[in-house]
This record gives structure tokens, sequence and C-alpha cells, in this order.
């Protein structure tokens, strides 16, 4: 087989395992998902969010002002495949499918330029095998999420720059800028951690950036350049910083708990920072259950497989032990420390989607440690006789692990996670529509829950993108006051039973978190919708 | 070399002791230590238990049977200091110490370099968690102790019998040592390069004999199962596996996959993720113990600085390591081992005894390391262990509950001649702070219980002092009977019939929160 064809045999499993059933699994569009492709319909017929403001760079969204570059990029897919469910998340899952081949061209160049050009080719493609089959880049690439080509543009960024150290070809310089940059531009995360990327990489190469110092100037003032525009953003755009702090460490409640009265201020701040960094490598989130699709604690799947953890542990002793060049060895380990800062920093204990860049890195890692566990069943002549029932152990528990995974993912996320996904709003829009012109009023709860109520935040875009409803009437009749929000005859507020049931022609959907006993409403419901897992979501209720 | 070194090692032990001995009223003792504590005077001072019993070689604790040497420990303590702080305590900072002085012998036994020796003692020295359980009665200090002597008594080649008495006294701290003293020999005897022993026979034997006497107690498997093999009970875990095996069939998954996928063979899973989860970084780096029962709140089990040395000695180890150095990280898998069957416990205990292992990784990293920067970091730990003790309020405010300081005025407000009632919703065991605390306190003479094997007993009434139970109510005494009442400030109106009563004194947690009241009248418990 040749090396394109394996390469291409890895893309092809790499593009099924993002794009089949895509717009099945996840079972539907979630809140982020469907505010996205309804903004970005709402802009292509009216060049105007759905709340009416023209073009904006942070949208309202779903009141946490989404910065817009995924929409933006939308834009072209959802012009040419119309607003199918799938089309938000083609972006994603293209953008995951081409991190395989960036995964393979970085780890080539950097083993390349450690001197070891013949495994070059093998560690590659090991570890874009590995990338292909890491369970949070399949889930963040089958979701419409900014981060998954964020991912993308660095591991490529950081490609042309280690091009640019083995052939200083300022084109391969340029790309690497452009690349790096482009990422800043979709992933607030990556705003942060990019620069700190790019020092790194000038610190570890400080002797080639010396010898090359002009062209690597000229590139640090592009690179100022490109990015003078989003630093604008970031500090003049009141919407993107009010996004910002809502997300940073200081609303963590625990936090603030431990700050007030603390005489050492300072040290708390720091020492609550430094743990919460760390916590970032704790191993059952790694590889047990840190990408929380189902409620069984320890029983779920982590952001990176489990039988990655002893490869890792492979692959680090194989990175220190063999006579790798020490610089190539510094910037795989400090590419990962930065790359787990984003999460530390925000009001989360821990977000993976917003460390899914060090995720790849480690996969990277745990690459190595399968290269170098297949030399050793290859090399070590006591292993040679045995090696297929190694192969066969090694292969068949990575298999397994993997099935396990991709069970977890398309069969019990969507029955343990369904209020996450706002499972039965697609269903209940559709429904609503069907009988629009029956009723005087319809009123929606937004009140829902599997084991406790939550307010859901989106349903008017359900509404409007499921209910088909033009972008341009949804700008003119959409309301939202104190007592909730309105949609033509639709209104979503909270359910007082006692006064509803006064009301005349009017369908009432609401949860049983907000009815009162059964039996006073029984003879009312004429539709139940479910969650995935069959409880009570919504009671239908004609007035 | 040698007299500075043994100069910088002195420094090391009398500093470690001292900043040991500095303001012994902190931490202020959670109940099962408080309770450790006064069965240390009762013991030394009329040889029975806190609840009558002579001589006893199981004991009582909140959530388990406690085995007997911390116990006879403490009692030692109280014997030689009287009843106080240092009484109670000194026993157990004195083991600590000696466990820098064996840190540094067994440093030297794996890699004669005298500096290394140093670093390893002083990174064990000042670690906050070991600082920490070495100012507080309880079993971990001592077992670190044992353990740590074992190793070091096995590479001086010493007596079979010496070390034979070290393993039992080690299986008479806690149940955890069963579990460990195993697979801990045999890693001893793989670093020093023996065959497998003799000692591992006799030990297995041993083990076999204590589990065999314990088991012959009544609630034994009930307290193995509550507390050490937590797994094999635990329902969440079948439930899952039933659960998640059910959506499976439902969705159309093949009943064969599914049963492969989802069955009893995730106890292993599970059982391997939780002590997997023991080595976290968090919690040797971070943050060890956010309740503050076993370390500081917020300090990890070493300085947060010391993570740049522990990854640089994990770096030494994988490139330049001997094999002594290697085999060494092997006891972190050996001691916790009993982790695998504890779920969803997270026992940081476990965790306490891995610090001196953790600490030699961290010393070959300070030894790889220039100088300079070397010392520069240990300076920094040790600033962060002082700042932490300069400032112990952060700390006293985040273990209100665990540690419950402010109950002092409340205690030394009971009377011990009048009658007194106390609900038990300002903190639960209040009676044995009362019994620790107060000089004047009856003996250990309670209310002839006649219990042979206490399981998680819990004492309602001391003396003349009755404590009112969640769900009783007061009511006033068909003859005048005036007694002291404390009640929590919260459920007090609820529990009176009379509303008008006047309070004599309130009390305030470490939060500033009112927690309780106490008032005179002549008050009886209402009949159910």
């Amino acid at each position: 087989m040749s090396k394109i064809a394996i390469i291409l045999s890895i893309l092809l499993l790499a593009g099924f395992l993002r794009f089949w059933n895509l717009d099945n699994y996840p079972i539907q569009l979630n809140h982020d998902e469907v505010s996205q492709i309804y903004d970005a319909y709402s802009i292509l017929q009216t060049g105007k969010d759905i709340y009416g403001n023209h073009l904006p760079l942070a949208f309202l969204s779903t009141g946490d002002y989404k910065v817009g570059h995924y929409i933006y990029l939308s834009l072209p897919f959802v012009y040419l495949f119309g607003i199918e469910e799938s089309t938000i998340r083609i972006p994603s899952a293209f953008f995951g499918t081409m991190t395989i081949f960036a995964t393979f061209l970085f780890v080539y160049q950097l083993v390349k330029l450690s001197g070891q050009k013949k495994s070059a080719w093998k560690i590659g493609i090991i570890c874009a095998l590995i990338v292909t089959i890491l369970p949070s880049e399949i889930f963040y690439s089958r979701k419409s999420f900014e981060n998954v080509l964020g991912c993308f543009f660095v591991i490529l960024g950081f490609y042309f720059l280690l091009r640019f150290v083995e052939k200083a070809a300022k084109e391969w310089l340029i790309l690497g800028v452009l690349c790096s940059s482009s990422a800043m531009y979709l992933y607030t995360s990556h705003t942060l951690t990019v620069p700190m990327m790019v020092l790194l990489f000038l610190v570890i190469f400080r002797k080639h950036v010396i010898s090359n110092w002009r062209i690597y100037l000229s590139a640090v003032i592009f690179w100022i350049i490109i990015s003078l525009p989003l630093l604008w953003l970031m500090t003049q755009n009141q919407d993107i910083r009010f996004r910002a702090r809502t997300v940073f460490i200081t609303r963590d409640v625990m936090l603030g708990r431990q700050l007030e009265n603390s005489p050492t201020w300072t040290k708390t701040f720091f020492d609550y920072l430094i743990n919460r960094y760390l916590k970032q490598f704790d191993i059952v989130y790694l590889f047990g259950n840190g990408l929380n699709l189902t409620n069984q604690g320890y029983m779920g799947v982590g952001p990176l497989l489990l039988i990655q953890f002893p490869l890792l542990l492979f692959g680090v002793f194989y990175l220190v032990r063999n006579k790798f060049e020490r610089r190539i060895k510094l910037l795989l380990f400090g590419l990962i420390l930065i790359s787990f800062i984003p999460s530390a920093i925000t009001f989360e204990v821990v977000s993976p989607h917003r460390s899914e860049l060090g995720f790849i890195f480690l996969s990277i890692i745990s690459g190595f440690g399968l290269y170098s566990f297949l030399q050793i069943i290859y090399q070590v002549k006591k292993l040679i006789q045995l090696r297929y029932i190694f192969l066969s152990i090694v292969f068949g528990l990575i298999l397994v692990n993997f099935i396990y995974f991709w069970h977890i993912y398309t069969v019990n996320y969507s029955y343990e996670k369904s209020q996450y996904l706002h499972y039965p709003f697609a269903e209940i829009s559709r429904y609503i529509f069907m009988e629009f012109d029956n009723f005087d009023q319809i009123i929606i709860d937004p009140l829902y829950g599997q084991a406790a109520p939550v307010r859901a935040v989106a349903i008017h875009y359900y509404l409007g993108y499921y209910g088909k409803y033009s972008p341009l009437d949804f700008q003119k009749e959409y309301r939202r006051d104190n007592n909730g929000e309105s949609l033509n005859k639709i209104s979503i507020r909270k359910v007082n039973w006692y006064a509803d049931s006064n009301l005349k022609n009017t369908l009432v959907i609401a949860s049983p978190w907000s009815l009162p006993k059964r039996e006073e409403y029984q003879s009312k419901i004429i539709k139940t919708f479910y969650f995935y897992d069959h409880q009570v979501a919504y009671y239908v209720l004609k007035i | 070399m040698y007299k500075s070194s043994l100069l910088l090692l002195s420094v090391i032990l009398v500093l470690s002791l001292v900043i040991r001995l500095f303001d012994l009223s902190n931490p202020f003792l959670t109940v099962d230590e408080a309770r450790l504590a006064y069965r240390g005077y009762t013991l030394s001072n009329f040889s029975q238990d806190e609840l009558d019993r002579s001589l006893p070689w199981i004991f009582n604790s909140s959530n388990d049977y406690q085995l007997p040497l911390s116990s006879y420990v403490s009692a030692a303590g109280i014997k030689i200091f009287g009843k106080s702080d240092l009484g109670v305590r000194i026993p157990f900072i004195l083991l600590g110490v000696l466990s820098i002085l064996l840190i540094y012998k067994i440093a030297l036994l794996i890699r004669p370099v005298k500096k290394f020796g140093l670093f390893a003692a002083i990174v064990v020295g000042f670690s906050p968690a070991l600082f920490f359980v070495s100012r507080i009665p309880n079993d971990v200090i001592l077992l670190v102790f044992l353990l740590l002597l074992y190793i070091y008594l096995f590479g001086r080649k010493a007596n079979f019998f010496v070390l034979l008495l070290i393993t039992f006294l080690s299986m008479l701290v806690s149940k955890d040592a069963w579990f460990i003293v195993l697979p801990f020999i045999l890693v001893t005897t793989r670093l020093f390069s023996k065959k497998l022993s003799f000692t591992l026979i006799v030990s297995s034997l041993l083990v076999i004999l204590l589990v065999g006497l314990f088991l012959s107690i009544p609630q034994s498997v009930r307290s193995l199962l509550e507390n050490q093999l937590t797994i094999v009970d635990n329902l969440t875990i079948e439930n899952g596996i039933n659960r998640l095996r059910g959506q499976s069939i439902e969705s159309g998954w093949s009943s064969l996959l599914s049963r492969f996928l989802f069955s009893k063979l995730h106890l292993i899973w599970v059982g391997l993720l939780h002590w997997l989860s023991y080595f976290s970084l968090s919690t040797y780096f971070g943050e060890f113990d956010m309740n503050g029962k076993l370390g500081f709140a917020s300090l990890g089990g070493f300085s947060k600085y010391l993570i740049i040395p522990f990854l640089a000695g994990i770096f030494y180890l994988i490139k330049t390591g001997n094999f002594k150095e290697r085999w060494f990280i092997v006891y972190l898998l050996a001691l916790t081992f009993p982790a695998f069957f504890s779920y969803p416990n997270f026992r940081l205990e476990l965790v306490i005894l891995t610090l001196p292992i953790m600490a030699i990784v961290i010393a070959l990293g300070l030894i790889s390391l220039p100088m300079i920067i070397s010392t520069l970091l240990i300076a920094l730990s040790i600033l962060d262990l002082v700042v932490n003790l300069a400032f112990p309020n952060l700390e006293i405010r985040n273990t209100n509950l665990s540690r419950p300081s402010w109950i002092k005025p409340i205690v030394r407000d009971i009377n011990p001649q009048g009658k007194t009632i106390i609900s038990d919703n300002i903190i639960a065991d209040l009676l044995i702070y009362y019994q620790w605390s107060n000089l004047d306190s009856p003996t250990g003479i309670t209310n002839n219980l006649n219990l042979d094997y206490p399981y998680k007993f819990h004492q309602f009434q001391v003396g003349n002092i009755s404590e009112l139970t969640n769900g009783q109510e007061l009511e006033e005494c068909s003859l005048y009977d005036p007694k002291d009442v404390f009640l929590h400030s919260d459920n007090f109106e609820n529990i009176l019939e009379d509303k008008n009563v006047s309070i004599d004194k309130s009390y305030y947690d470490n939060l500033g929160n009112s927690v309780a009241v106490k008032f005179r009248r002549s008050l009886c418990l209402k009949s159910q």
C-alpha cells in the first residue's frame, strides 16, 4: 500500500467517523447549534441576526454573546446545503477530519526535525490514527464548535513554523503566521494560548530566530498587524468583553468564598488557580468520564480513551529516553502545558472544549507510545515469536475501548443527556406550528428537566428554526419583556395553572414541574412529549 | 562534608520540631481525634476506654471500628504530659519528626549522596500534609513511621523478628495495613534485591490471623464493606451497568454485545480508575483535603512550587535513574492498592502514605536542577507553609464544621455539677468534646453501657448531660428541675412550646453565624 493510500485511508476513516449520520448523532441540534444555524440563516436572508442587529461581531444568541466566527464561517454551507440540521455541523466535521491530516504533517515534521527521518512517517501515521479515534475529537467534530477549527489551524500553523525551521523559506513562516492568527480569531481560548505558544516556539528555537532575525522580525510585525483588529475587538467590543467576564475564574463561587476576608488575597487566588490548573490533568477526567456523556459516575468516556493511559506513559518514556532533539521535546511538552491554561482560568472546574488542543497533543504522545511499543515487539528477539499475540491484545484493547466509546456516544448519550440536548424542543416546535391555526394563543413553559427543573434558554430559536419561520418576520414579531418572550401568538413564559386554566381556546405546553397534582389537569391532556429516556418532558393541555 | 550534612540534618529536624510545636491549639481536633484524645486520657488514668471497657483491642469511632495502636500511643503522651494539647499531640509530632530522619536514611540507602538525603528530609519535613498529620492524633502518621522504619531496617538487614514486630504493629494501626502489608513487603524485598523470604510467609500468616480474629467479632463484615470494600456493595455501579445495558438493548444493539460491554467486569474498570484517581497532581500539589481533616484546605500534599522538581525527578528517573530509584516508585502502587476496592470513597490516608515516596522523586528532581533553583524552590515551599501558619484564619473558616474550634466556649460553659441538655444539631458528638476539653469532666465512667464491640456507637448521655436528638422535643418538667439548655439557634423555637425564653448567652461559629443559645429552665425531654 502506498504512503498516499495509507493517508487517504486514515482520512476516509476519520471522515466516516465524523460525517456518518451527522444529523442523527447527536440526536438533535442543541441550543448552541440551533441558535447558530438560525442566526446564520437570518444573516443570509436579512443581513441581521434574529434580534435585528446588523452583522454583529458578537451574537446575543441565548444571552451568552457568542463570538460570531463560526456563524459567519457556516454561511457558505448554509447557502450551499440549505438549513438542514447537519449543515451547521459540516464545517466542524470537515475541519475535524482535516485536523487528522494536520496532525500527521505536524508529527512528521517534528520527528524529522529531531533527526529521526526514518521513523517520521510511521510515527506521523500512528499519531494521526490515534487522533482519528480520539473521543473528544470525534465528539466536538460532530457538533458545531469553533474549537475544532481553531485546533486545525494551530496544528497546521506549527507545522508551517517547523517547516520554516527546517528550510528557512519565508513562505512557510507567512503560512505559519496566517494559520496561527486565524486560530486566534476563531476561538477565544486560542486567542490566549497561541501568543504563548508562539513565544515558546521563539524561545526554544532562539538560535534559529537569531540567525534569521530579519525574517522573524517582519513575521512578528506582520502577526501583530493582523492581530490588531482582534485586540481591538477584545478590548473595545462590550459584548465580547461581557462574554469574557462571565466565563472568567473570578465568577467561581468557591473562589469567591475563599477570597472573602482572606488576609492573603493574592496567595489564596494563586493557590486556587494552580489547583484548578492541576485538576485539568486528573486521570479520571482525562480517561474516565471527562466528556460527561452519561450520569453513571466512572462509567462514561473521557476525552481520551482509557487505553491511551498506558500508551501515554510509554510515549513519555520513549520521548525522554530516546535521542530526540531536546528542542522538540520541550516544544511538545510545552504545547501541552499551555493548552490546558484556558480551561483552568474559567469558572468551571474543567471545560473539555477549551482543552481540545491539549487532548490532541496528549494523543500525539500516546501515538509515540504505541510506536515505541510496536518497536519493542519487533526488535526484541524474545518477543518476535509472540508478536502476533501482543499485537492482537493491544489492537484488540484499542478496538474494544473505541467500540465502548462509540456505543456510549451513539446510544447512551442520547438517553442520559437528552435534557442537555434540549431533546423535546424540535418535536414540540414542529407540533406547535401544526396546531398553530387551531388556537388563539399558545403558551410554552420554559421550565423543564429530567432530575430537576432548569430553564430552557433557546426555545425561540427552536420555534424559529423548526417552525421554518421567516427570519424577517421573526425579527419583527419576536418580543421579550419581564413577563417572558413572545412570537406571534406563542408565549414563552412560566405556566401558572390556576390562572391559565381559565383562558379560552389556548394550547398550554407545560412540564410536570410547573403543574399541580395530575388529577387537576388530567382531562385536559391531549398529548405528551417525552425525553429520550421516556420520562415525561411536557404535557400538551387544551383549554 | 559529613559534619556539615549532619549539621544541616539537625537543623532540619530541629526546625521541623519547632514548627510542629508552634500554636498547638491549631488545628482544632475533629470528633474522632477528640475521641482518641479523651480515650488516651481514660486509658492512661483508668486503664479503660471512653466506654468503660478495660484495655480493649478494638475501639469505637464515627465511621468504623478503630484498631488499637494509636489509642495507646496517645495514652502514652497523656500519661507523660497530662490532659492537654501537648500531651495528646506530642507522640504524633515525634513520630512525624522521626519519619524525617528515616526518609533521610532511606534516601541514602537508595542513592548514597548526602545532598539527596537532605533534600528528601527537607521535603518530608515541610510537606504541608505530613506536617498537618503529625500535629493531630491519628493512625496515618503512625503507619507512615512504621512503614518507613520497616524499609530502613530491611535495607540495613535487621533481625527477622524486629521486622516481624514492625509488621505486626503496622497491622494494629489500621485495616488499610492489612491490604498493604504483603505488596509492601514484596516491593521492599525486591528493592534490596533479596529473594522472597520467610518474612513474607510469616507476614501472610499474621495477616490471616488478624483478619480471622477480626472476622470473629460482630459487625466485622459490615465494617469492611462500609469502609475498605465499598466497591463490592456499591449499588450505583450495578444500577449503572443495568441502565446502560438496558439502553443498549432497547436501541437494537445485540444483547450479547451489550452484555459484553456492560457487565460486572465494569467493577474492574471502576476500581482501576478509582485507584488511578489517587495519583492526582492537584491532590499532591494543589488542594490536599478541602475538608481540612487530613491536610490544609488550601495547600497540597506538597507546596505547589515543588511540582517543578517533581517533574524534573520523573524525567531524571526515566532518563538516568538506577534500579533502586526506579523501583522505589512501585511503592506508590503498593501503598494505594486498597483504593481499588474503596470506590467511591477517596481515602486520603492512602495518599499520605505515598507522600514520602513522592518526596524521594522530588528530591531526585532537586539534585538534578541547578543548586540555586533548588534552594529557591525549597525556600518558597517553606514560605508557603509558614504563611499558612501565620494566617490561620482562612483555614479556620474553611474547616468551620470539621474542626469546630468555636465549640470551646460552649463546652466551657457546661457545668459538670449541674444538669444539662444539649441539642445534637449544634455539632455531632458534642459530648466527646466536652469530655476531652473540660478538666472537671467526669472520669471515664459513663453509664455502665456494657458494650463489647461498639461499632459507630454514639453516646447520648454523659453523667448529668443529656443529648437532645433529632425529632425530640422539650416540655416543662412536672417537678421543678432546672437545667442548662443549649439549643441550635435556628430551631430552638420549634423545639420549645413556650417561646418566651430569656436567652443567657449566644454562641457564634468561625464564620460569625449564630450557632447556639444557652438558657436555664426547668425542662425535660418530652415523652413520645
